[in-house]
């Protein structure tokens, strides 16, 4: 089978992540078409983009288009190769609020995912599934505490946060597309100032924000304890990333992302800090009193939980299972039709 | 052929920009009001001096000559740019061990009872591109202009790019970066045919195998059909469009099935209701691909042209549009099919999936599954 996936942004990586992972790991061929790793000041892992001649065989060749947030089934030029071969898989993909993606193939009644988050909740039809993370890759961060302290030289413990954006919620109606995407950057800030005040010399922040998506990885690597977000109920790449990388990472999962979250890993426990924007600062205080081989044995018992759940090989093995399963764009199109 | 009526006033060679000697020969003809232009050899490697062609000093487009501020190219001389091309294709061949231009009448009669699919620029080609993968060892291969760029797929590419612009866009034969445009890196075009005039230009000939080039006229006054287009294009090789002369060309090779794709002559586009006024309607294109010098040549100089356009065929939300010129070239063109297929005997059949084009129009899967009855006309053994 050969799938190809469509977006017009790089939506963190995330589309790159999960077709990798299929030609890593499964039988399946897989290819991502976007317009590029780059958006605003950040850069993401990409494959093809839109001017690349290579999109032609891809999409010729195709048994499955994967139409991945922003753009529907009849975009052109890839309605035209559904219609020309009517017995390709037509699918949708959804990585975001319902607000900020084009439903149109959800609309049309052809199968689609959403990502194992709070979306799941928004997006009723959609099939559930997790979020690669390449922490298999070769040149995924190893995470050694001794050596990141000896690379940073000062001996302060990091604490790290890449917020997407400088927005601030306050304005935002509570569970808008806008209120999700700005992770709560005007609450949590303070308190990591605060942190950062009361533990002079000992705790620095570092926030991670308008650079390349590798160079994240590797800054995040160097931090001690890393913090998502407090605020909206949900987790996102930044907790995954952070279990991966085997460091303690705060984050406040409400139970029905929760719900969500278990189901789709097959697991009973998340292992991360959970923290809301009113118990933030008392679990930083925590965890920064904790003692090395503590904080190393939690992030250790967090990256084996990803090797466990979250393993970009079963992750992608799934996603196959359910695209060999759907119909065809013509019986779907036959079907709407009659 | 050079008419007996042409005198020489220059007959020196000139120094080729890369150092060689180029024959170029300029000429007035008594007969057409003392027009100057350039006498090229015609492909006769031996060097005889029958067949020579005449290239006209014309201008007939001066606004895609203008300064590059302009759009244009800044040469305000046509005969100049052709005359540097021809220095330039030469020197290359030479330099590559070459003694000239490679005749393409070597071509004549070599596909005979073949298949050959011409793929041309229109937006529909894309729908056509699922078929075309599928079934690509059935048939031959055409690809002119930027219609290669969708076949740069080993197991896909074409077995010929037949183009005669002077001056080609880069991203025909390169990959180009997103979202600027800018040139990347060539394609790879080894095993790939090329067939074009010495005048096309030198950056994209360049990057063919130089014995893989074939060079040569093409004029569709060769085939007798039309008698004012023999007039036309007898001595002016750009006076048809590139995808005209293609059904000649596969007429000469002998081939005895003739598929078009992609031969819209149309551009799709999309109906929308004026943001401020409610009596009023957009007409946007929408597919561009393949049609980006269309879309520099007139969208960008004139976005209000768009508007001015009657979508002839209603699709869903997809519609698409016409205007005289390209209603003209179609009109053309099913005449040049008409001959093709009634006089010279080579089946021939559109499967462009829309458009404007209406000549024995059928899907693709069809047009390949057709057995062809008879043989096609002998053709003349040169030109």
């Amino acid at each position: 089978m050969r799938i190809v996936h469509v977006a017009k942004t790089p939506v963190a990586g995330a589309m790159e992540a999960l077709s990798s992972a299929i030609r890593d790991y499964t039988e399946h061929d897989s290819r991502a078409i976007n317009s590029g790793g780059k958006v605003n000041n950040l850069e993401f892992p990409h494959d093809l983009v839109f001017s690349d001649s290579g999109i032609f065989p891809a999409l010729a060749r195709a048994d499955a288009i994967v139409f991945h947030q922003n753009v529907n089934h009849q975009s052109q030029p890839f309605r035209d190769f559904l219609d020309g071969d009517p017995s390709k898989k037509c699918l949708g993909f959804y990585h975001s609020h319902p607000d900020a993606c084009d439903p149109g193939v959800a609309q049309a009644g052809f199968p689609h995912f959403c990502i194992a988050q709070y979306q799941s909740l928004l997006w009723r039809n959609a099939i559930p599934i997790r979020n690669v993370i390449r922490f298999d890759r070769d040149d995924w961060p190893k995470r050694d505490a001794e050596r990141a302290r000896e690379r940073k030289g000062d001996g302060k413990l990091w604490i790290g946060y890449a917020p997407t954006f400088r927005q601030s919620q306050k304005d935002q109606t509570p569970g808008s597309s806008q209120w999700h995407h700005s992770k709560g950057y005007d609450v949590t800030m303070p308190i990591l100032e605060k942190i950062d005040k009361d533990f002079p010399g000992l705790v620095e922040v570092m926030v991670f924000e308008g650079i390349r998506y590798d160079s994240c990885i590797k800054g995040k690597a160097l931090c001690d304890i890393l913090v998502d977000e407090v605020v909206t109920g949900s987790y996102h790449r930044n907790t995954l990333e952070g279990l991966a990388l085997g460091i303690p990472t705060a984050c406040n999962v409400s139970p029905e992302v929760h719900g969500v979250l278990v189901k789709a890993a097959g697991a009973n426990d998340f292992p991360v800090v959970h923290a809301t924007a009113e118990t933030l600062d008392e679990k930083l205080r925590w965890l920064v009193g904790l003692d090395e081989k503590t904080r190393r044995r939690m992030g250790n018992g967090s990256h084996d939980w990803m090797c466990r759940h979250w393993h970009p090989r079963d992750i992608a093995r799934e996603f196959c299972a359910h695209v060999a399963a759907a119909p065809s764009y013509g019986e779907v199109a036959a079907k709407a039709g009659a | 052929m050079a008419s007996g009526l042409l005198r020489s006033f220059d007959n020196q060679p000139m120094p080729g920009r890369d150092g060689y000697r180029v024959p170029l020969r300029r000429f007035f003809d008594v007969q057409r009001n003392a027009a100057w232009g350039y006498l090229i050899d015609n492909c006769k490697v031996d060097g005889r001096a029958e067949g020579l062609h005449v290239l006209y000093n014309y201008v007939t487009c001066p606004e895609a000559f203008e300064g590059k501020d302009k759009g244009g190219i800044g040469l305000h001389d046509m005969g100049v740019l052709m005359e540097r091309n021809h220095e330039d294709n030469l020197a290359w061949l030479r330099a590559n061990g070459q003694k000239g231009y490679r005749d393409w009448n070597e071509l004549h009669g070599k596909h005979k009872g073949e298949t050959l699919v011409i793929a041309s620029c229109g937006p529909s080609l894309t729908h056509e591109l699922p078929v075309l993968y599928r079934r690509r060892k059935e048939f031959r291969l055409m690809c002119v202009n930027r219609s290669l760029r969708p076949f740069m797929d080993p197991d896909a590419k074409p077995d010929y790019y037949y183009f005669v612009e002077r001056r080609g866009i880069p991203d025909w034969v390169n990959e180009v970066e997103w979202p600027t445009g800018a040139a990347k890196s060539p394609f790879d075009l080894k095993g790939i045919a090329m067939i074009g005039t010495p005048q096309c230009d030198p950056r994209i000939t360049r990057l063919f195998e130089p014995d893989r080039c074939y060079w040569g006229y093409t004029e569709l006054g060769a085939m007798g059909h039309v008698p004012e287009c023999a007039n036309l294009t007898k001595y002016d090789v750009k006076a048809a469009t590139t995808i005209g002369n293609a059904p000649f060309i596969a007429w000469k090779m002998g081939f005895s099935k003739l598929i078009l794709v992609g031969c819209d002559f149309a551009l799709d586009c999309q109906i929308a209701q004026h943001p401020e006024d409610a009596k009023k309607q957009i007409v946007e294109p929408t597919r561009m691909y393949f049609d980006r010098d269309w879309h520099q040549s007139h969208y960008a100089r004139d976005p209000g042209w768009v508007t001015r356009m009657m979508p002839t065929v209603g699709a869903y939300n997809r519609a698409v549009m016409s205007e005289p010129i390209l209603t003209g070239h179609a009109s053309y063109f099913s005449a040049v099919l008409d001959f093709a297929h009634h006089e010279g005997g080579m089946w021939c059949a559109n499967a462009s999936s829309r458009g404007n084009l209406a000549f024995n129009n059928m899907p693709l899967d069809a047009a390949l599954d057709h057995q062809t009855a008879k043989e096609p006309v002998e053709c003349a053994s040169s030109t």
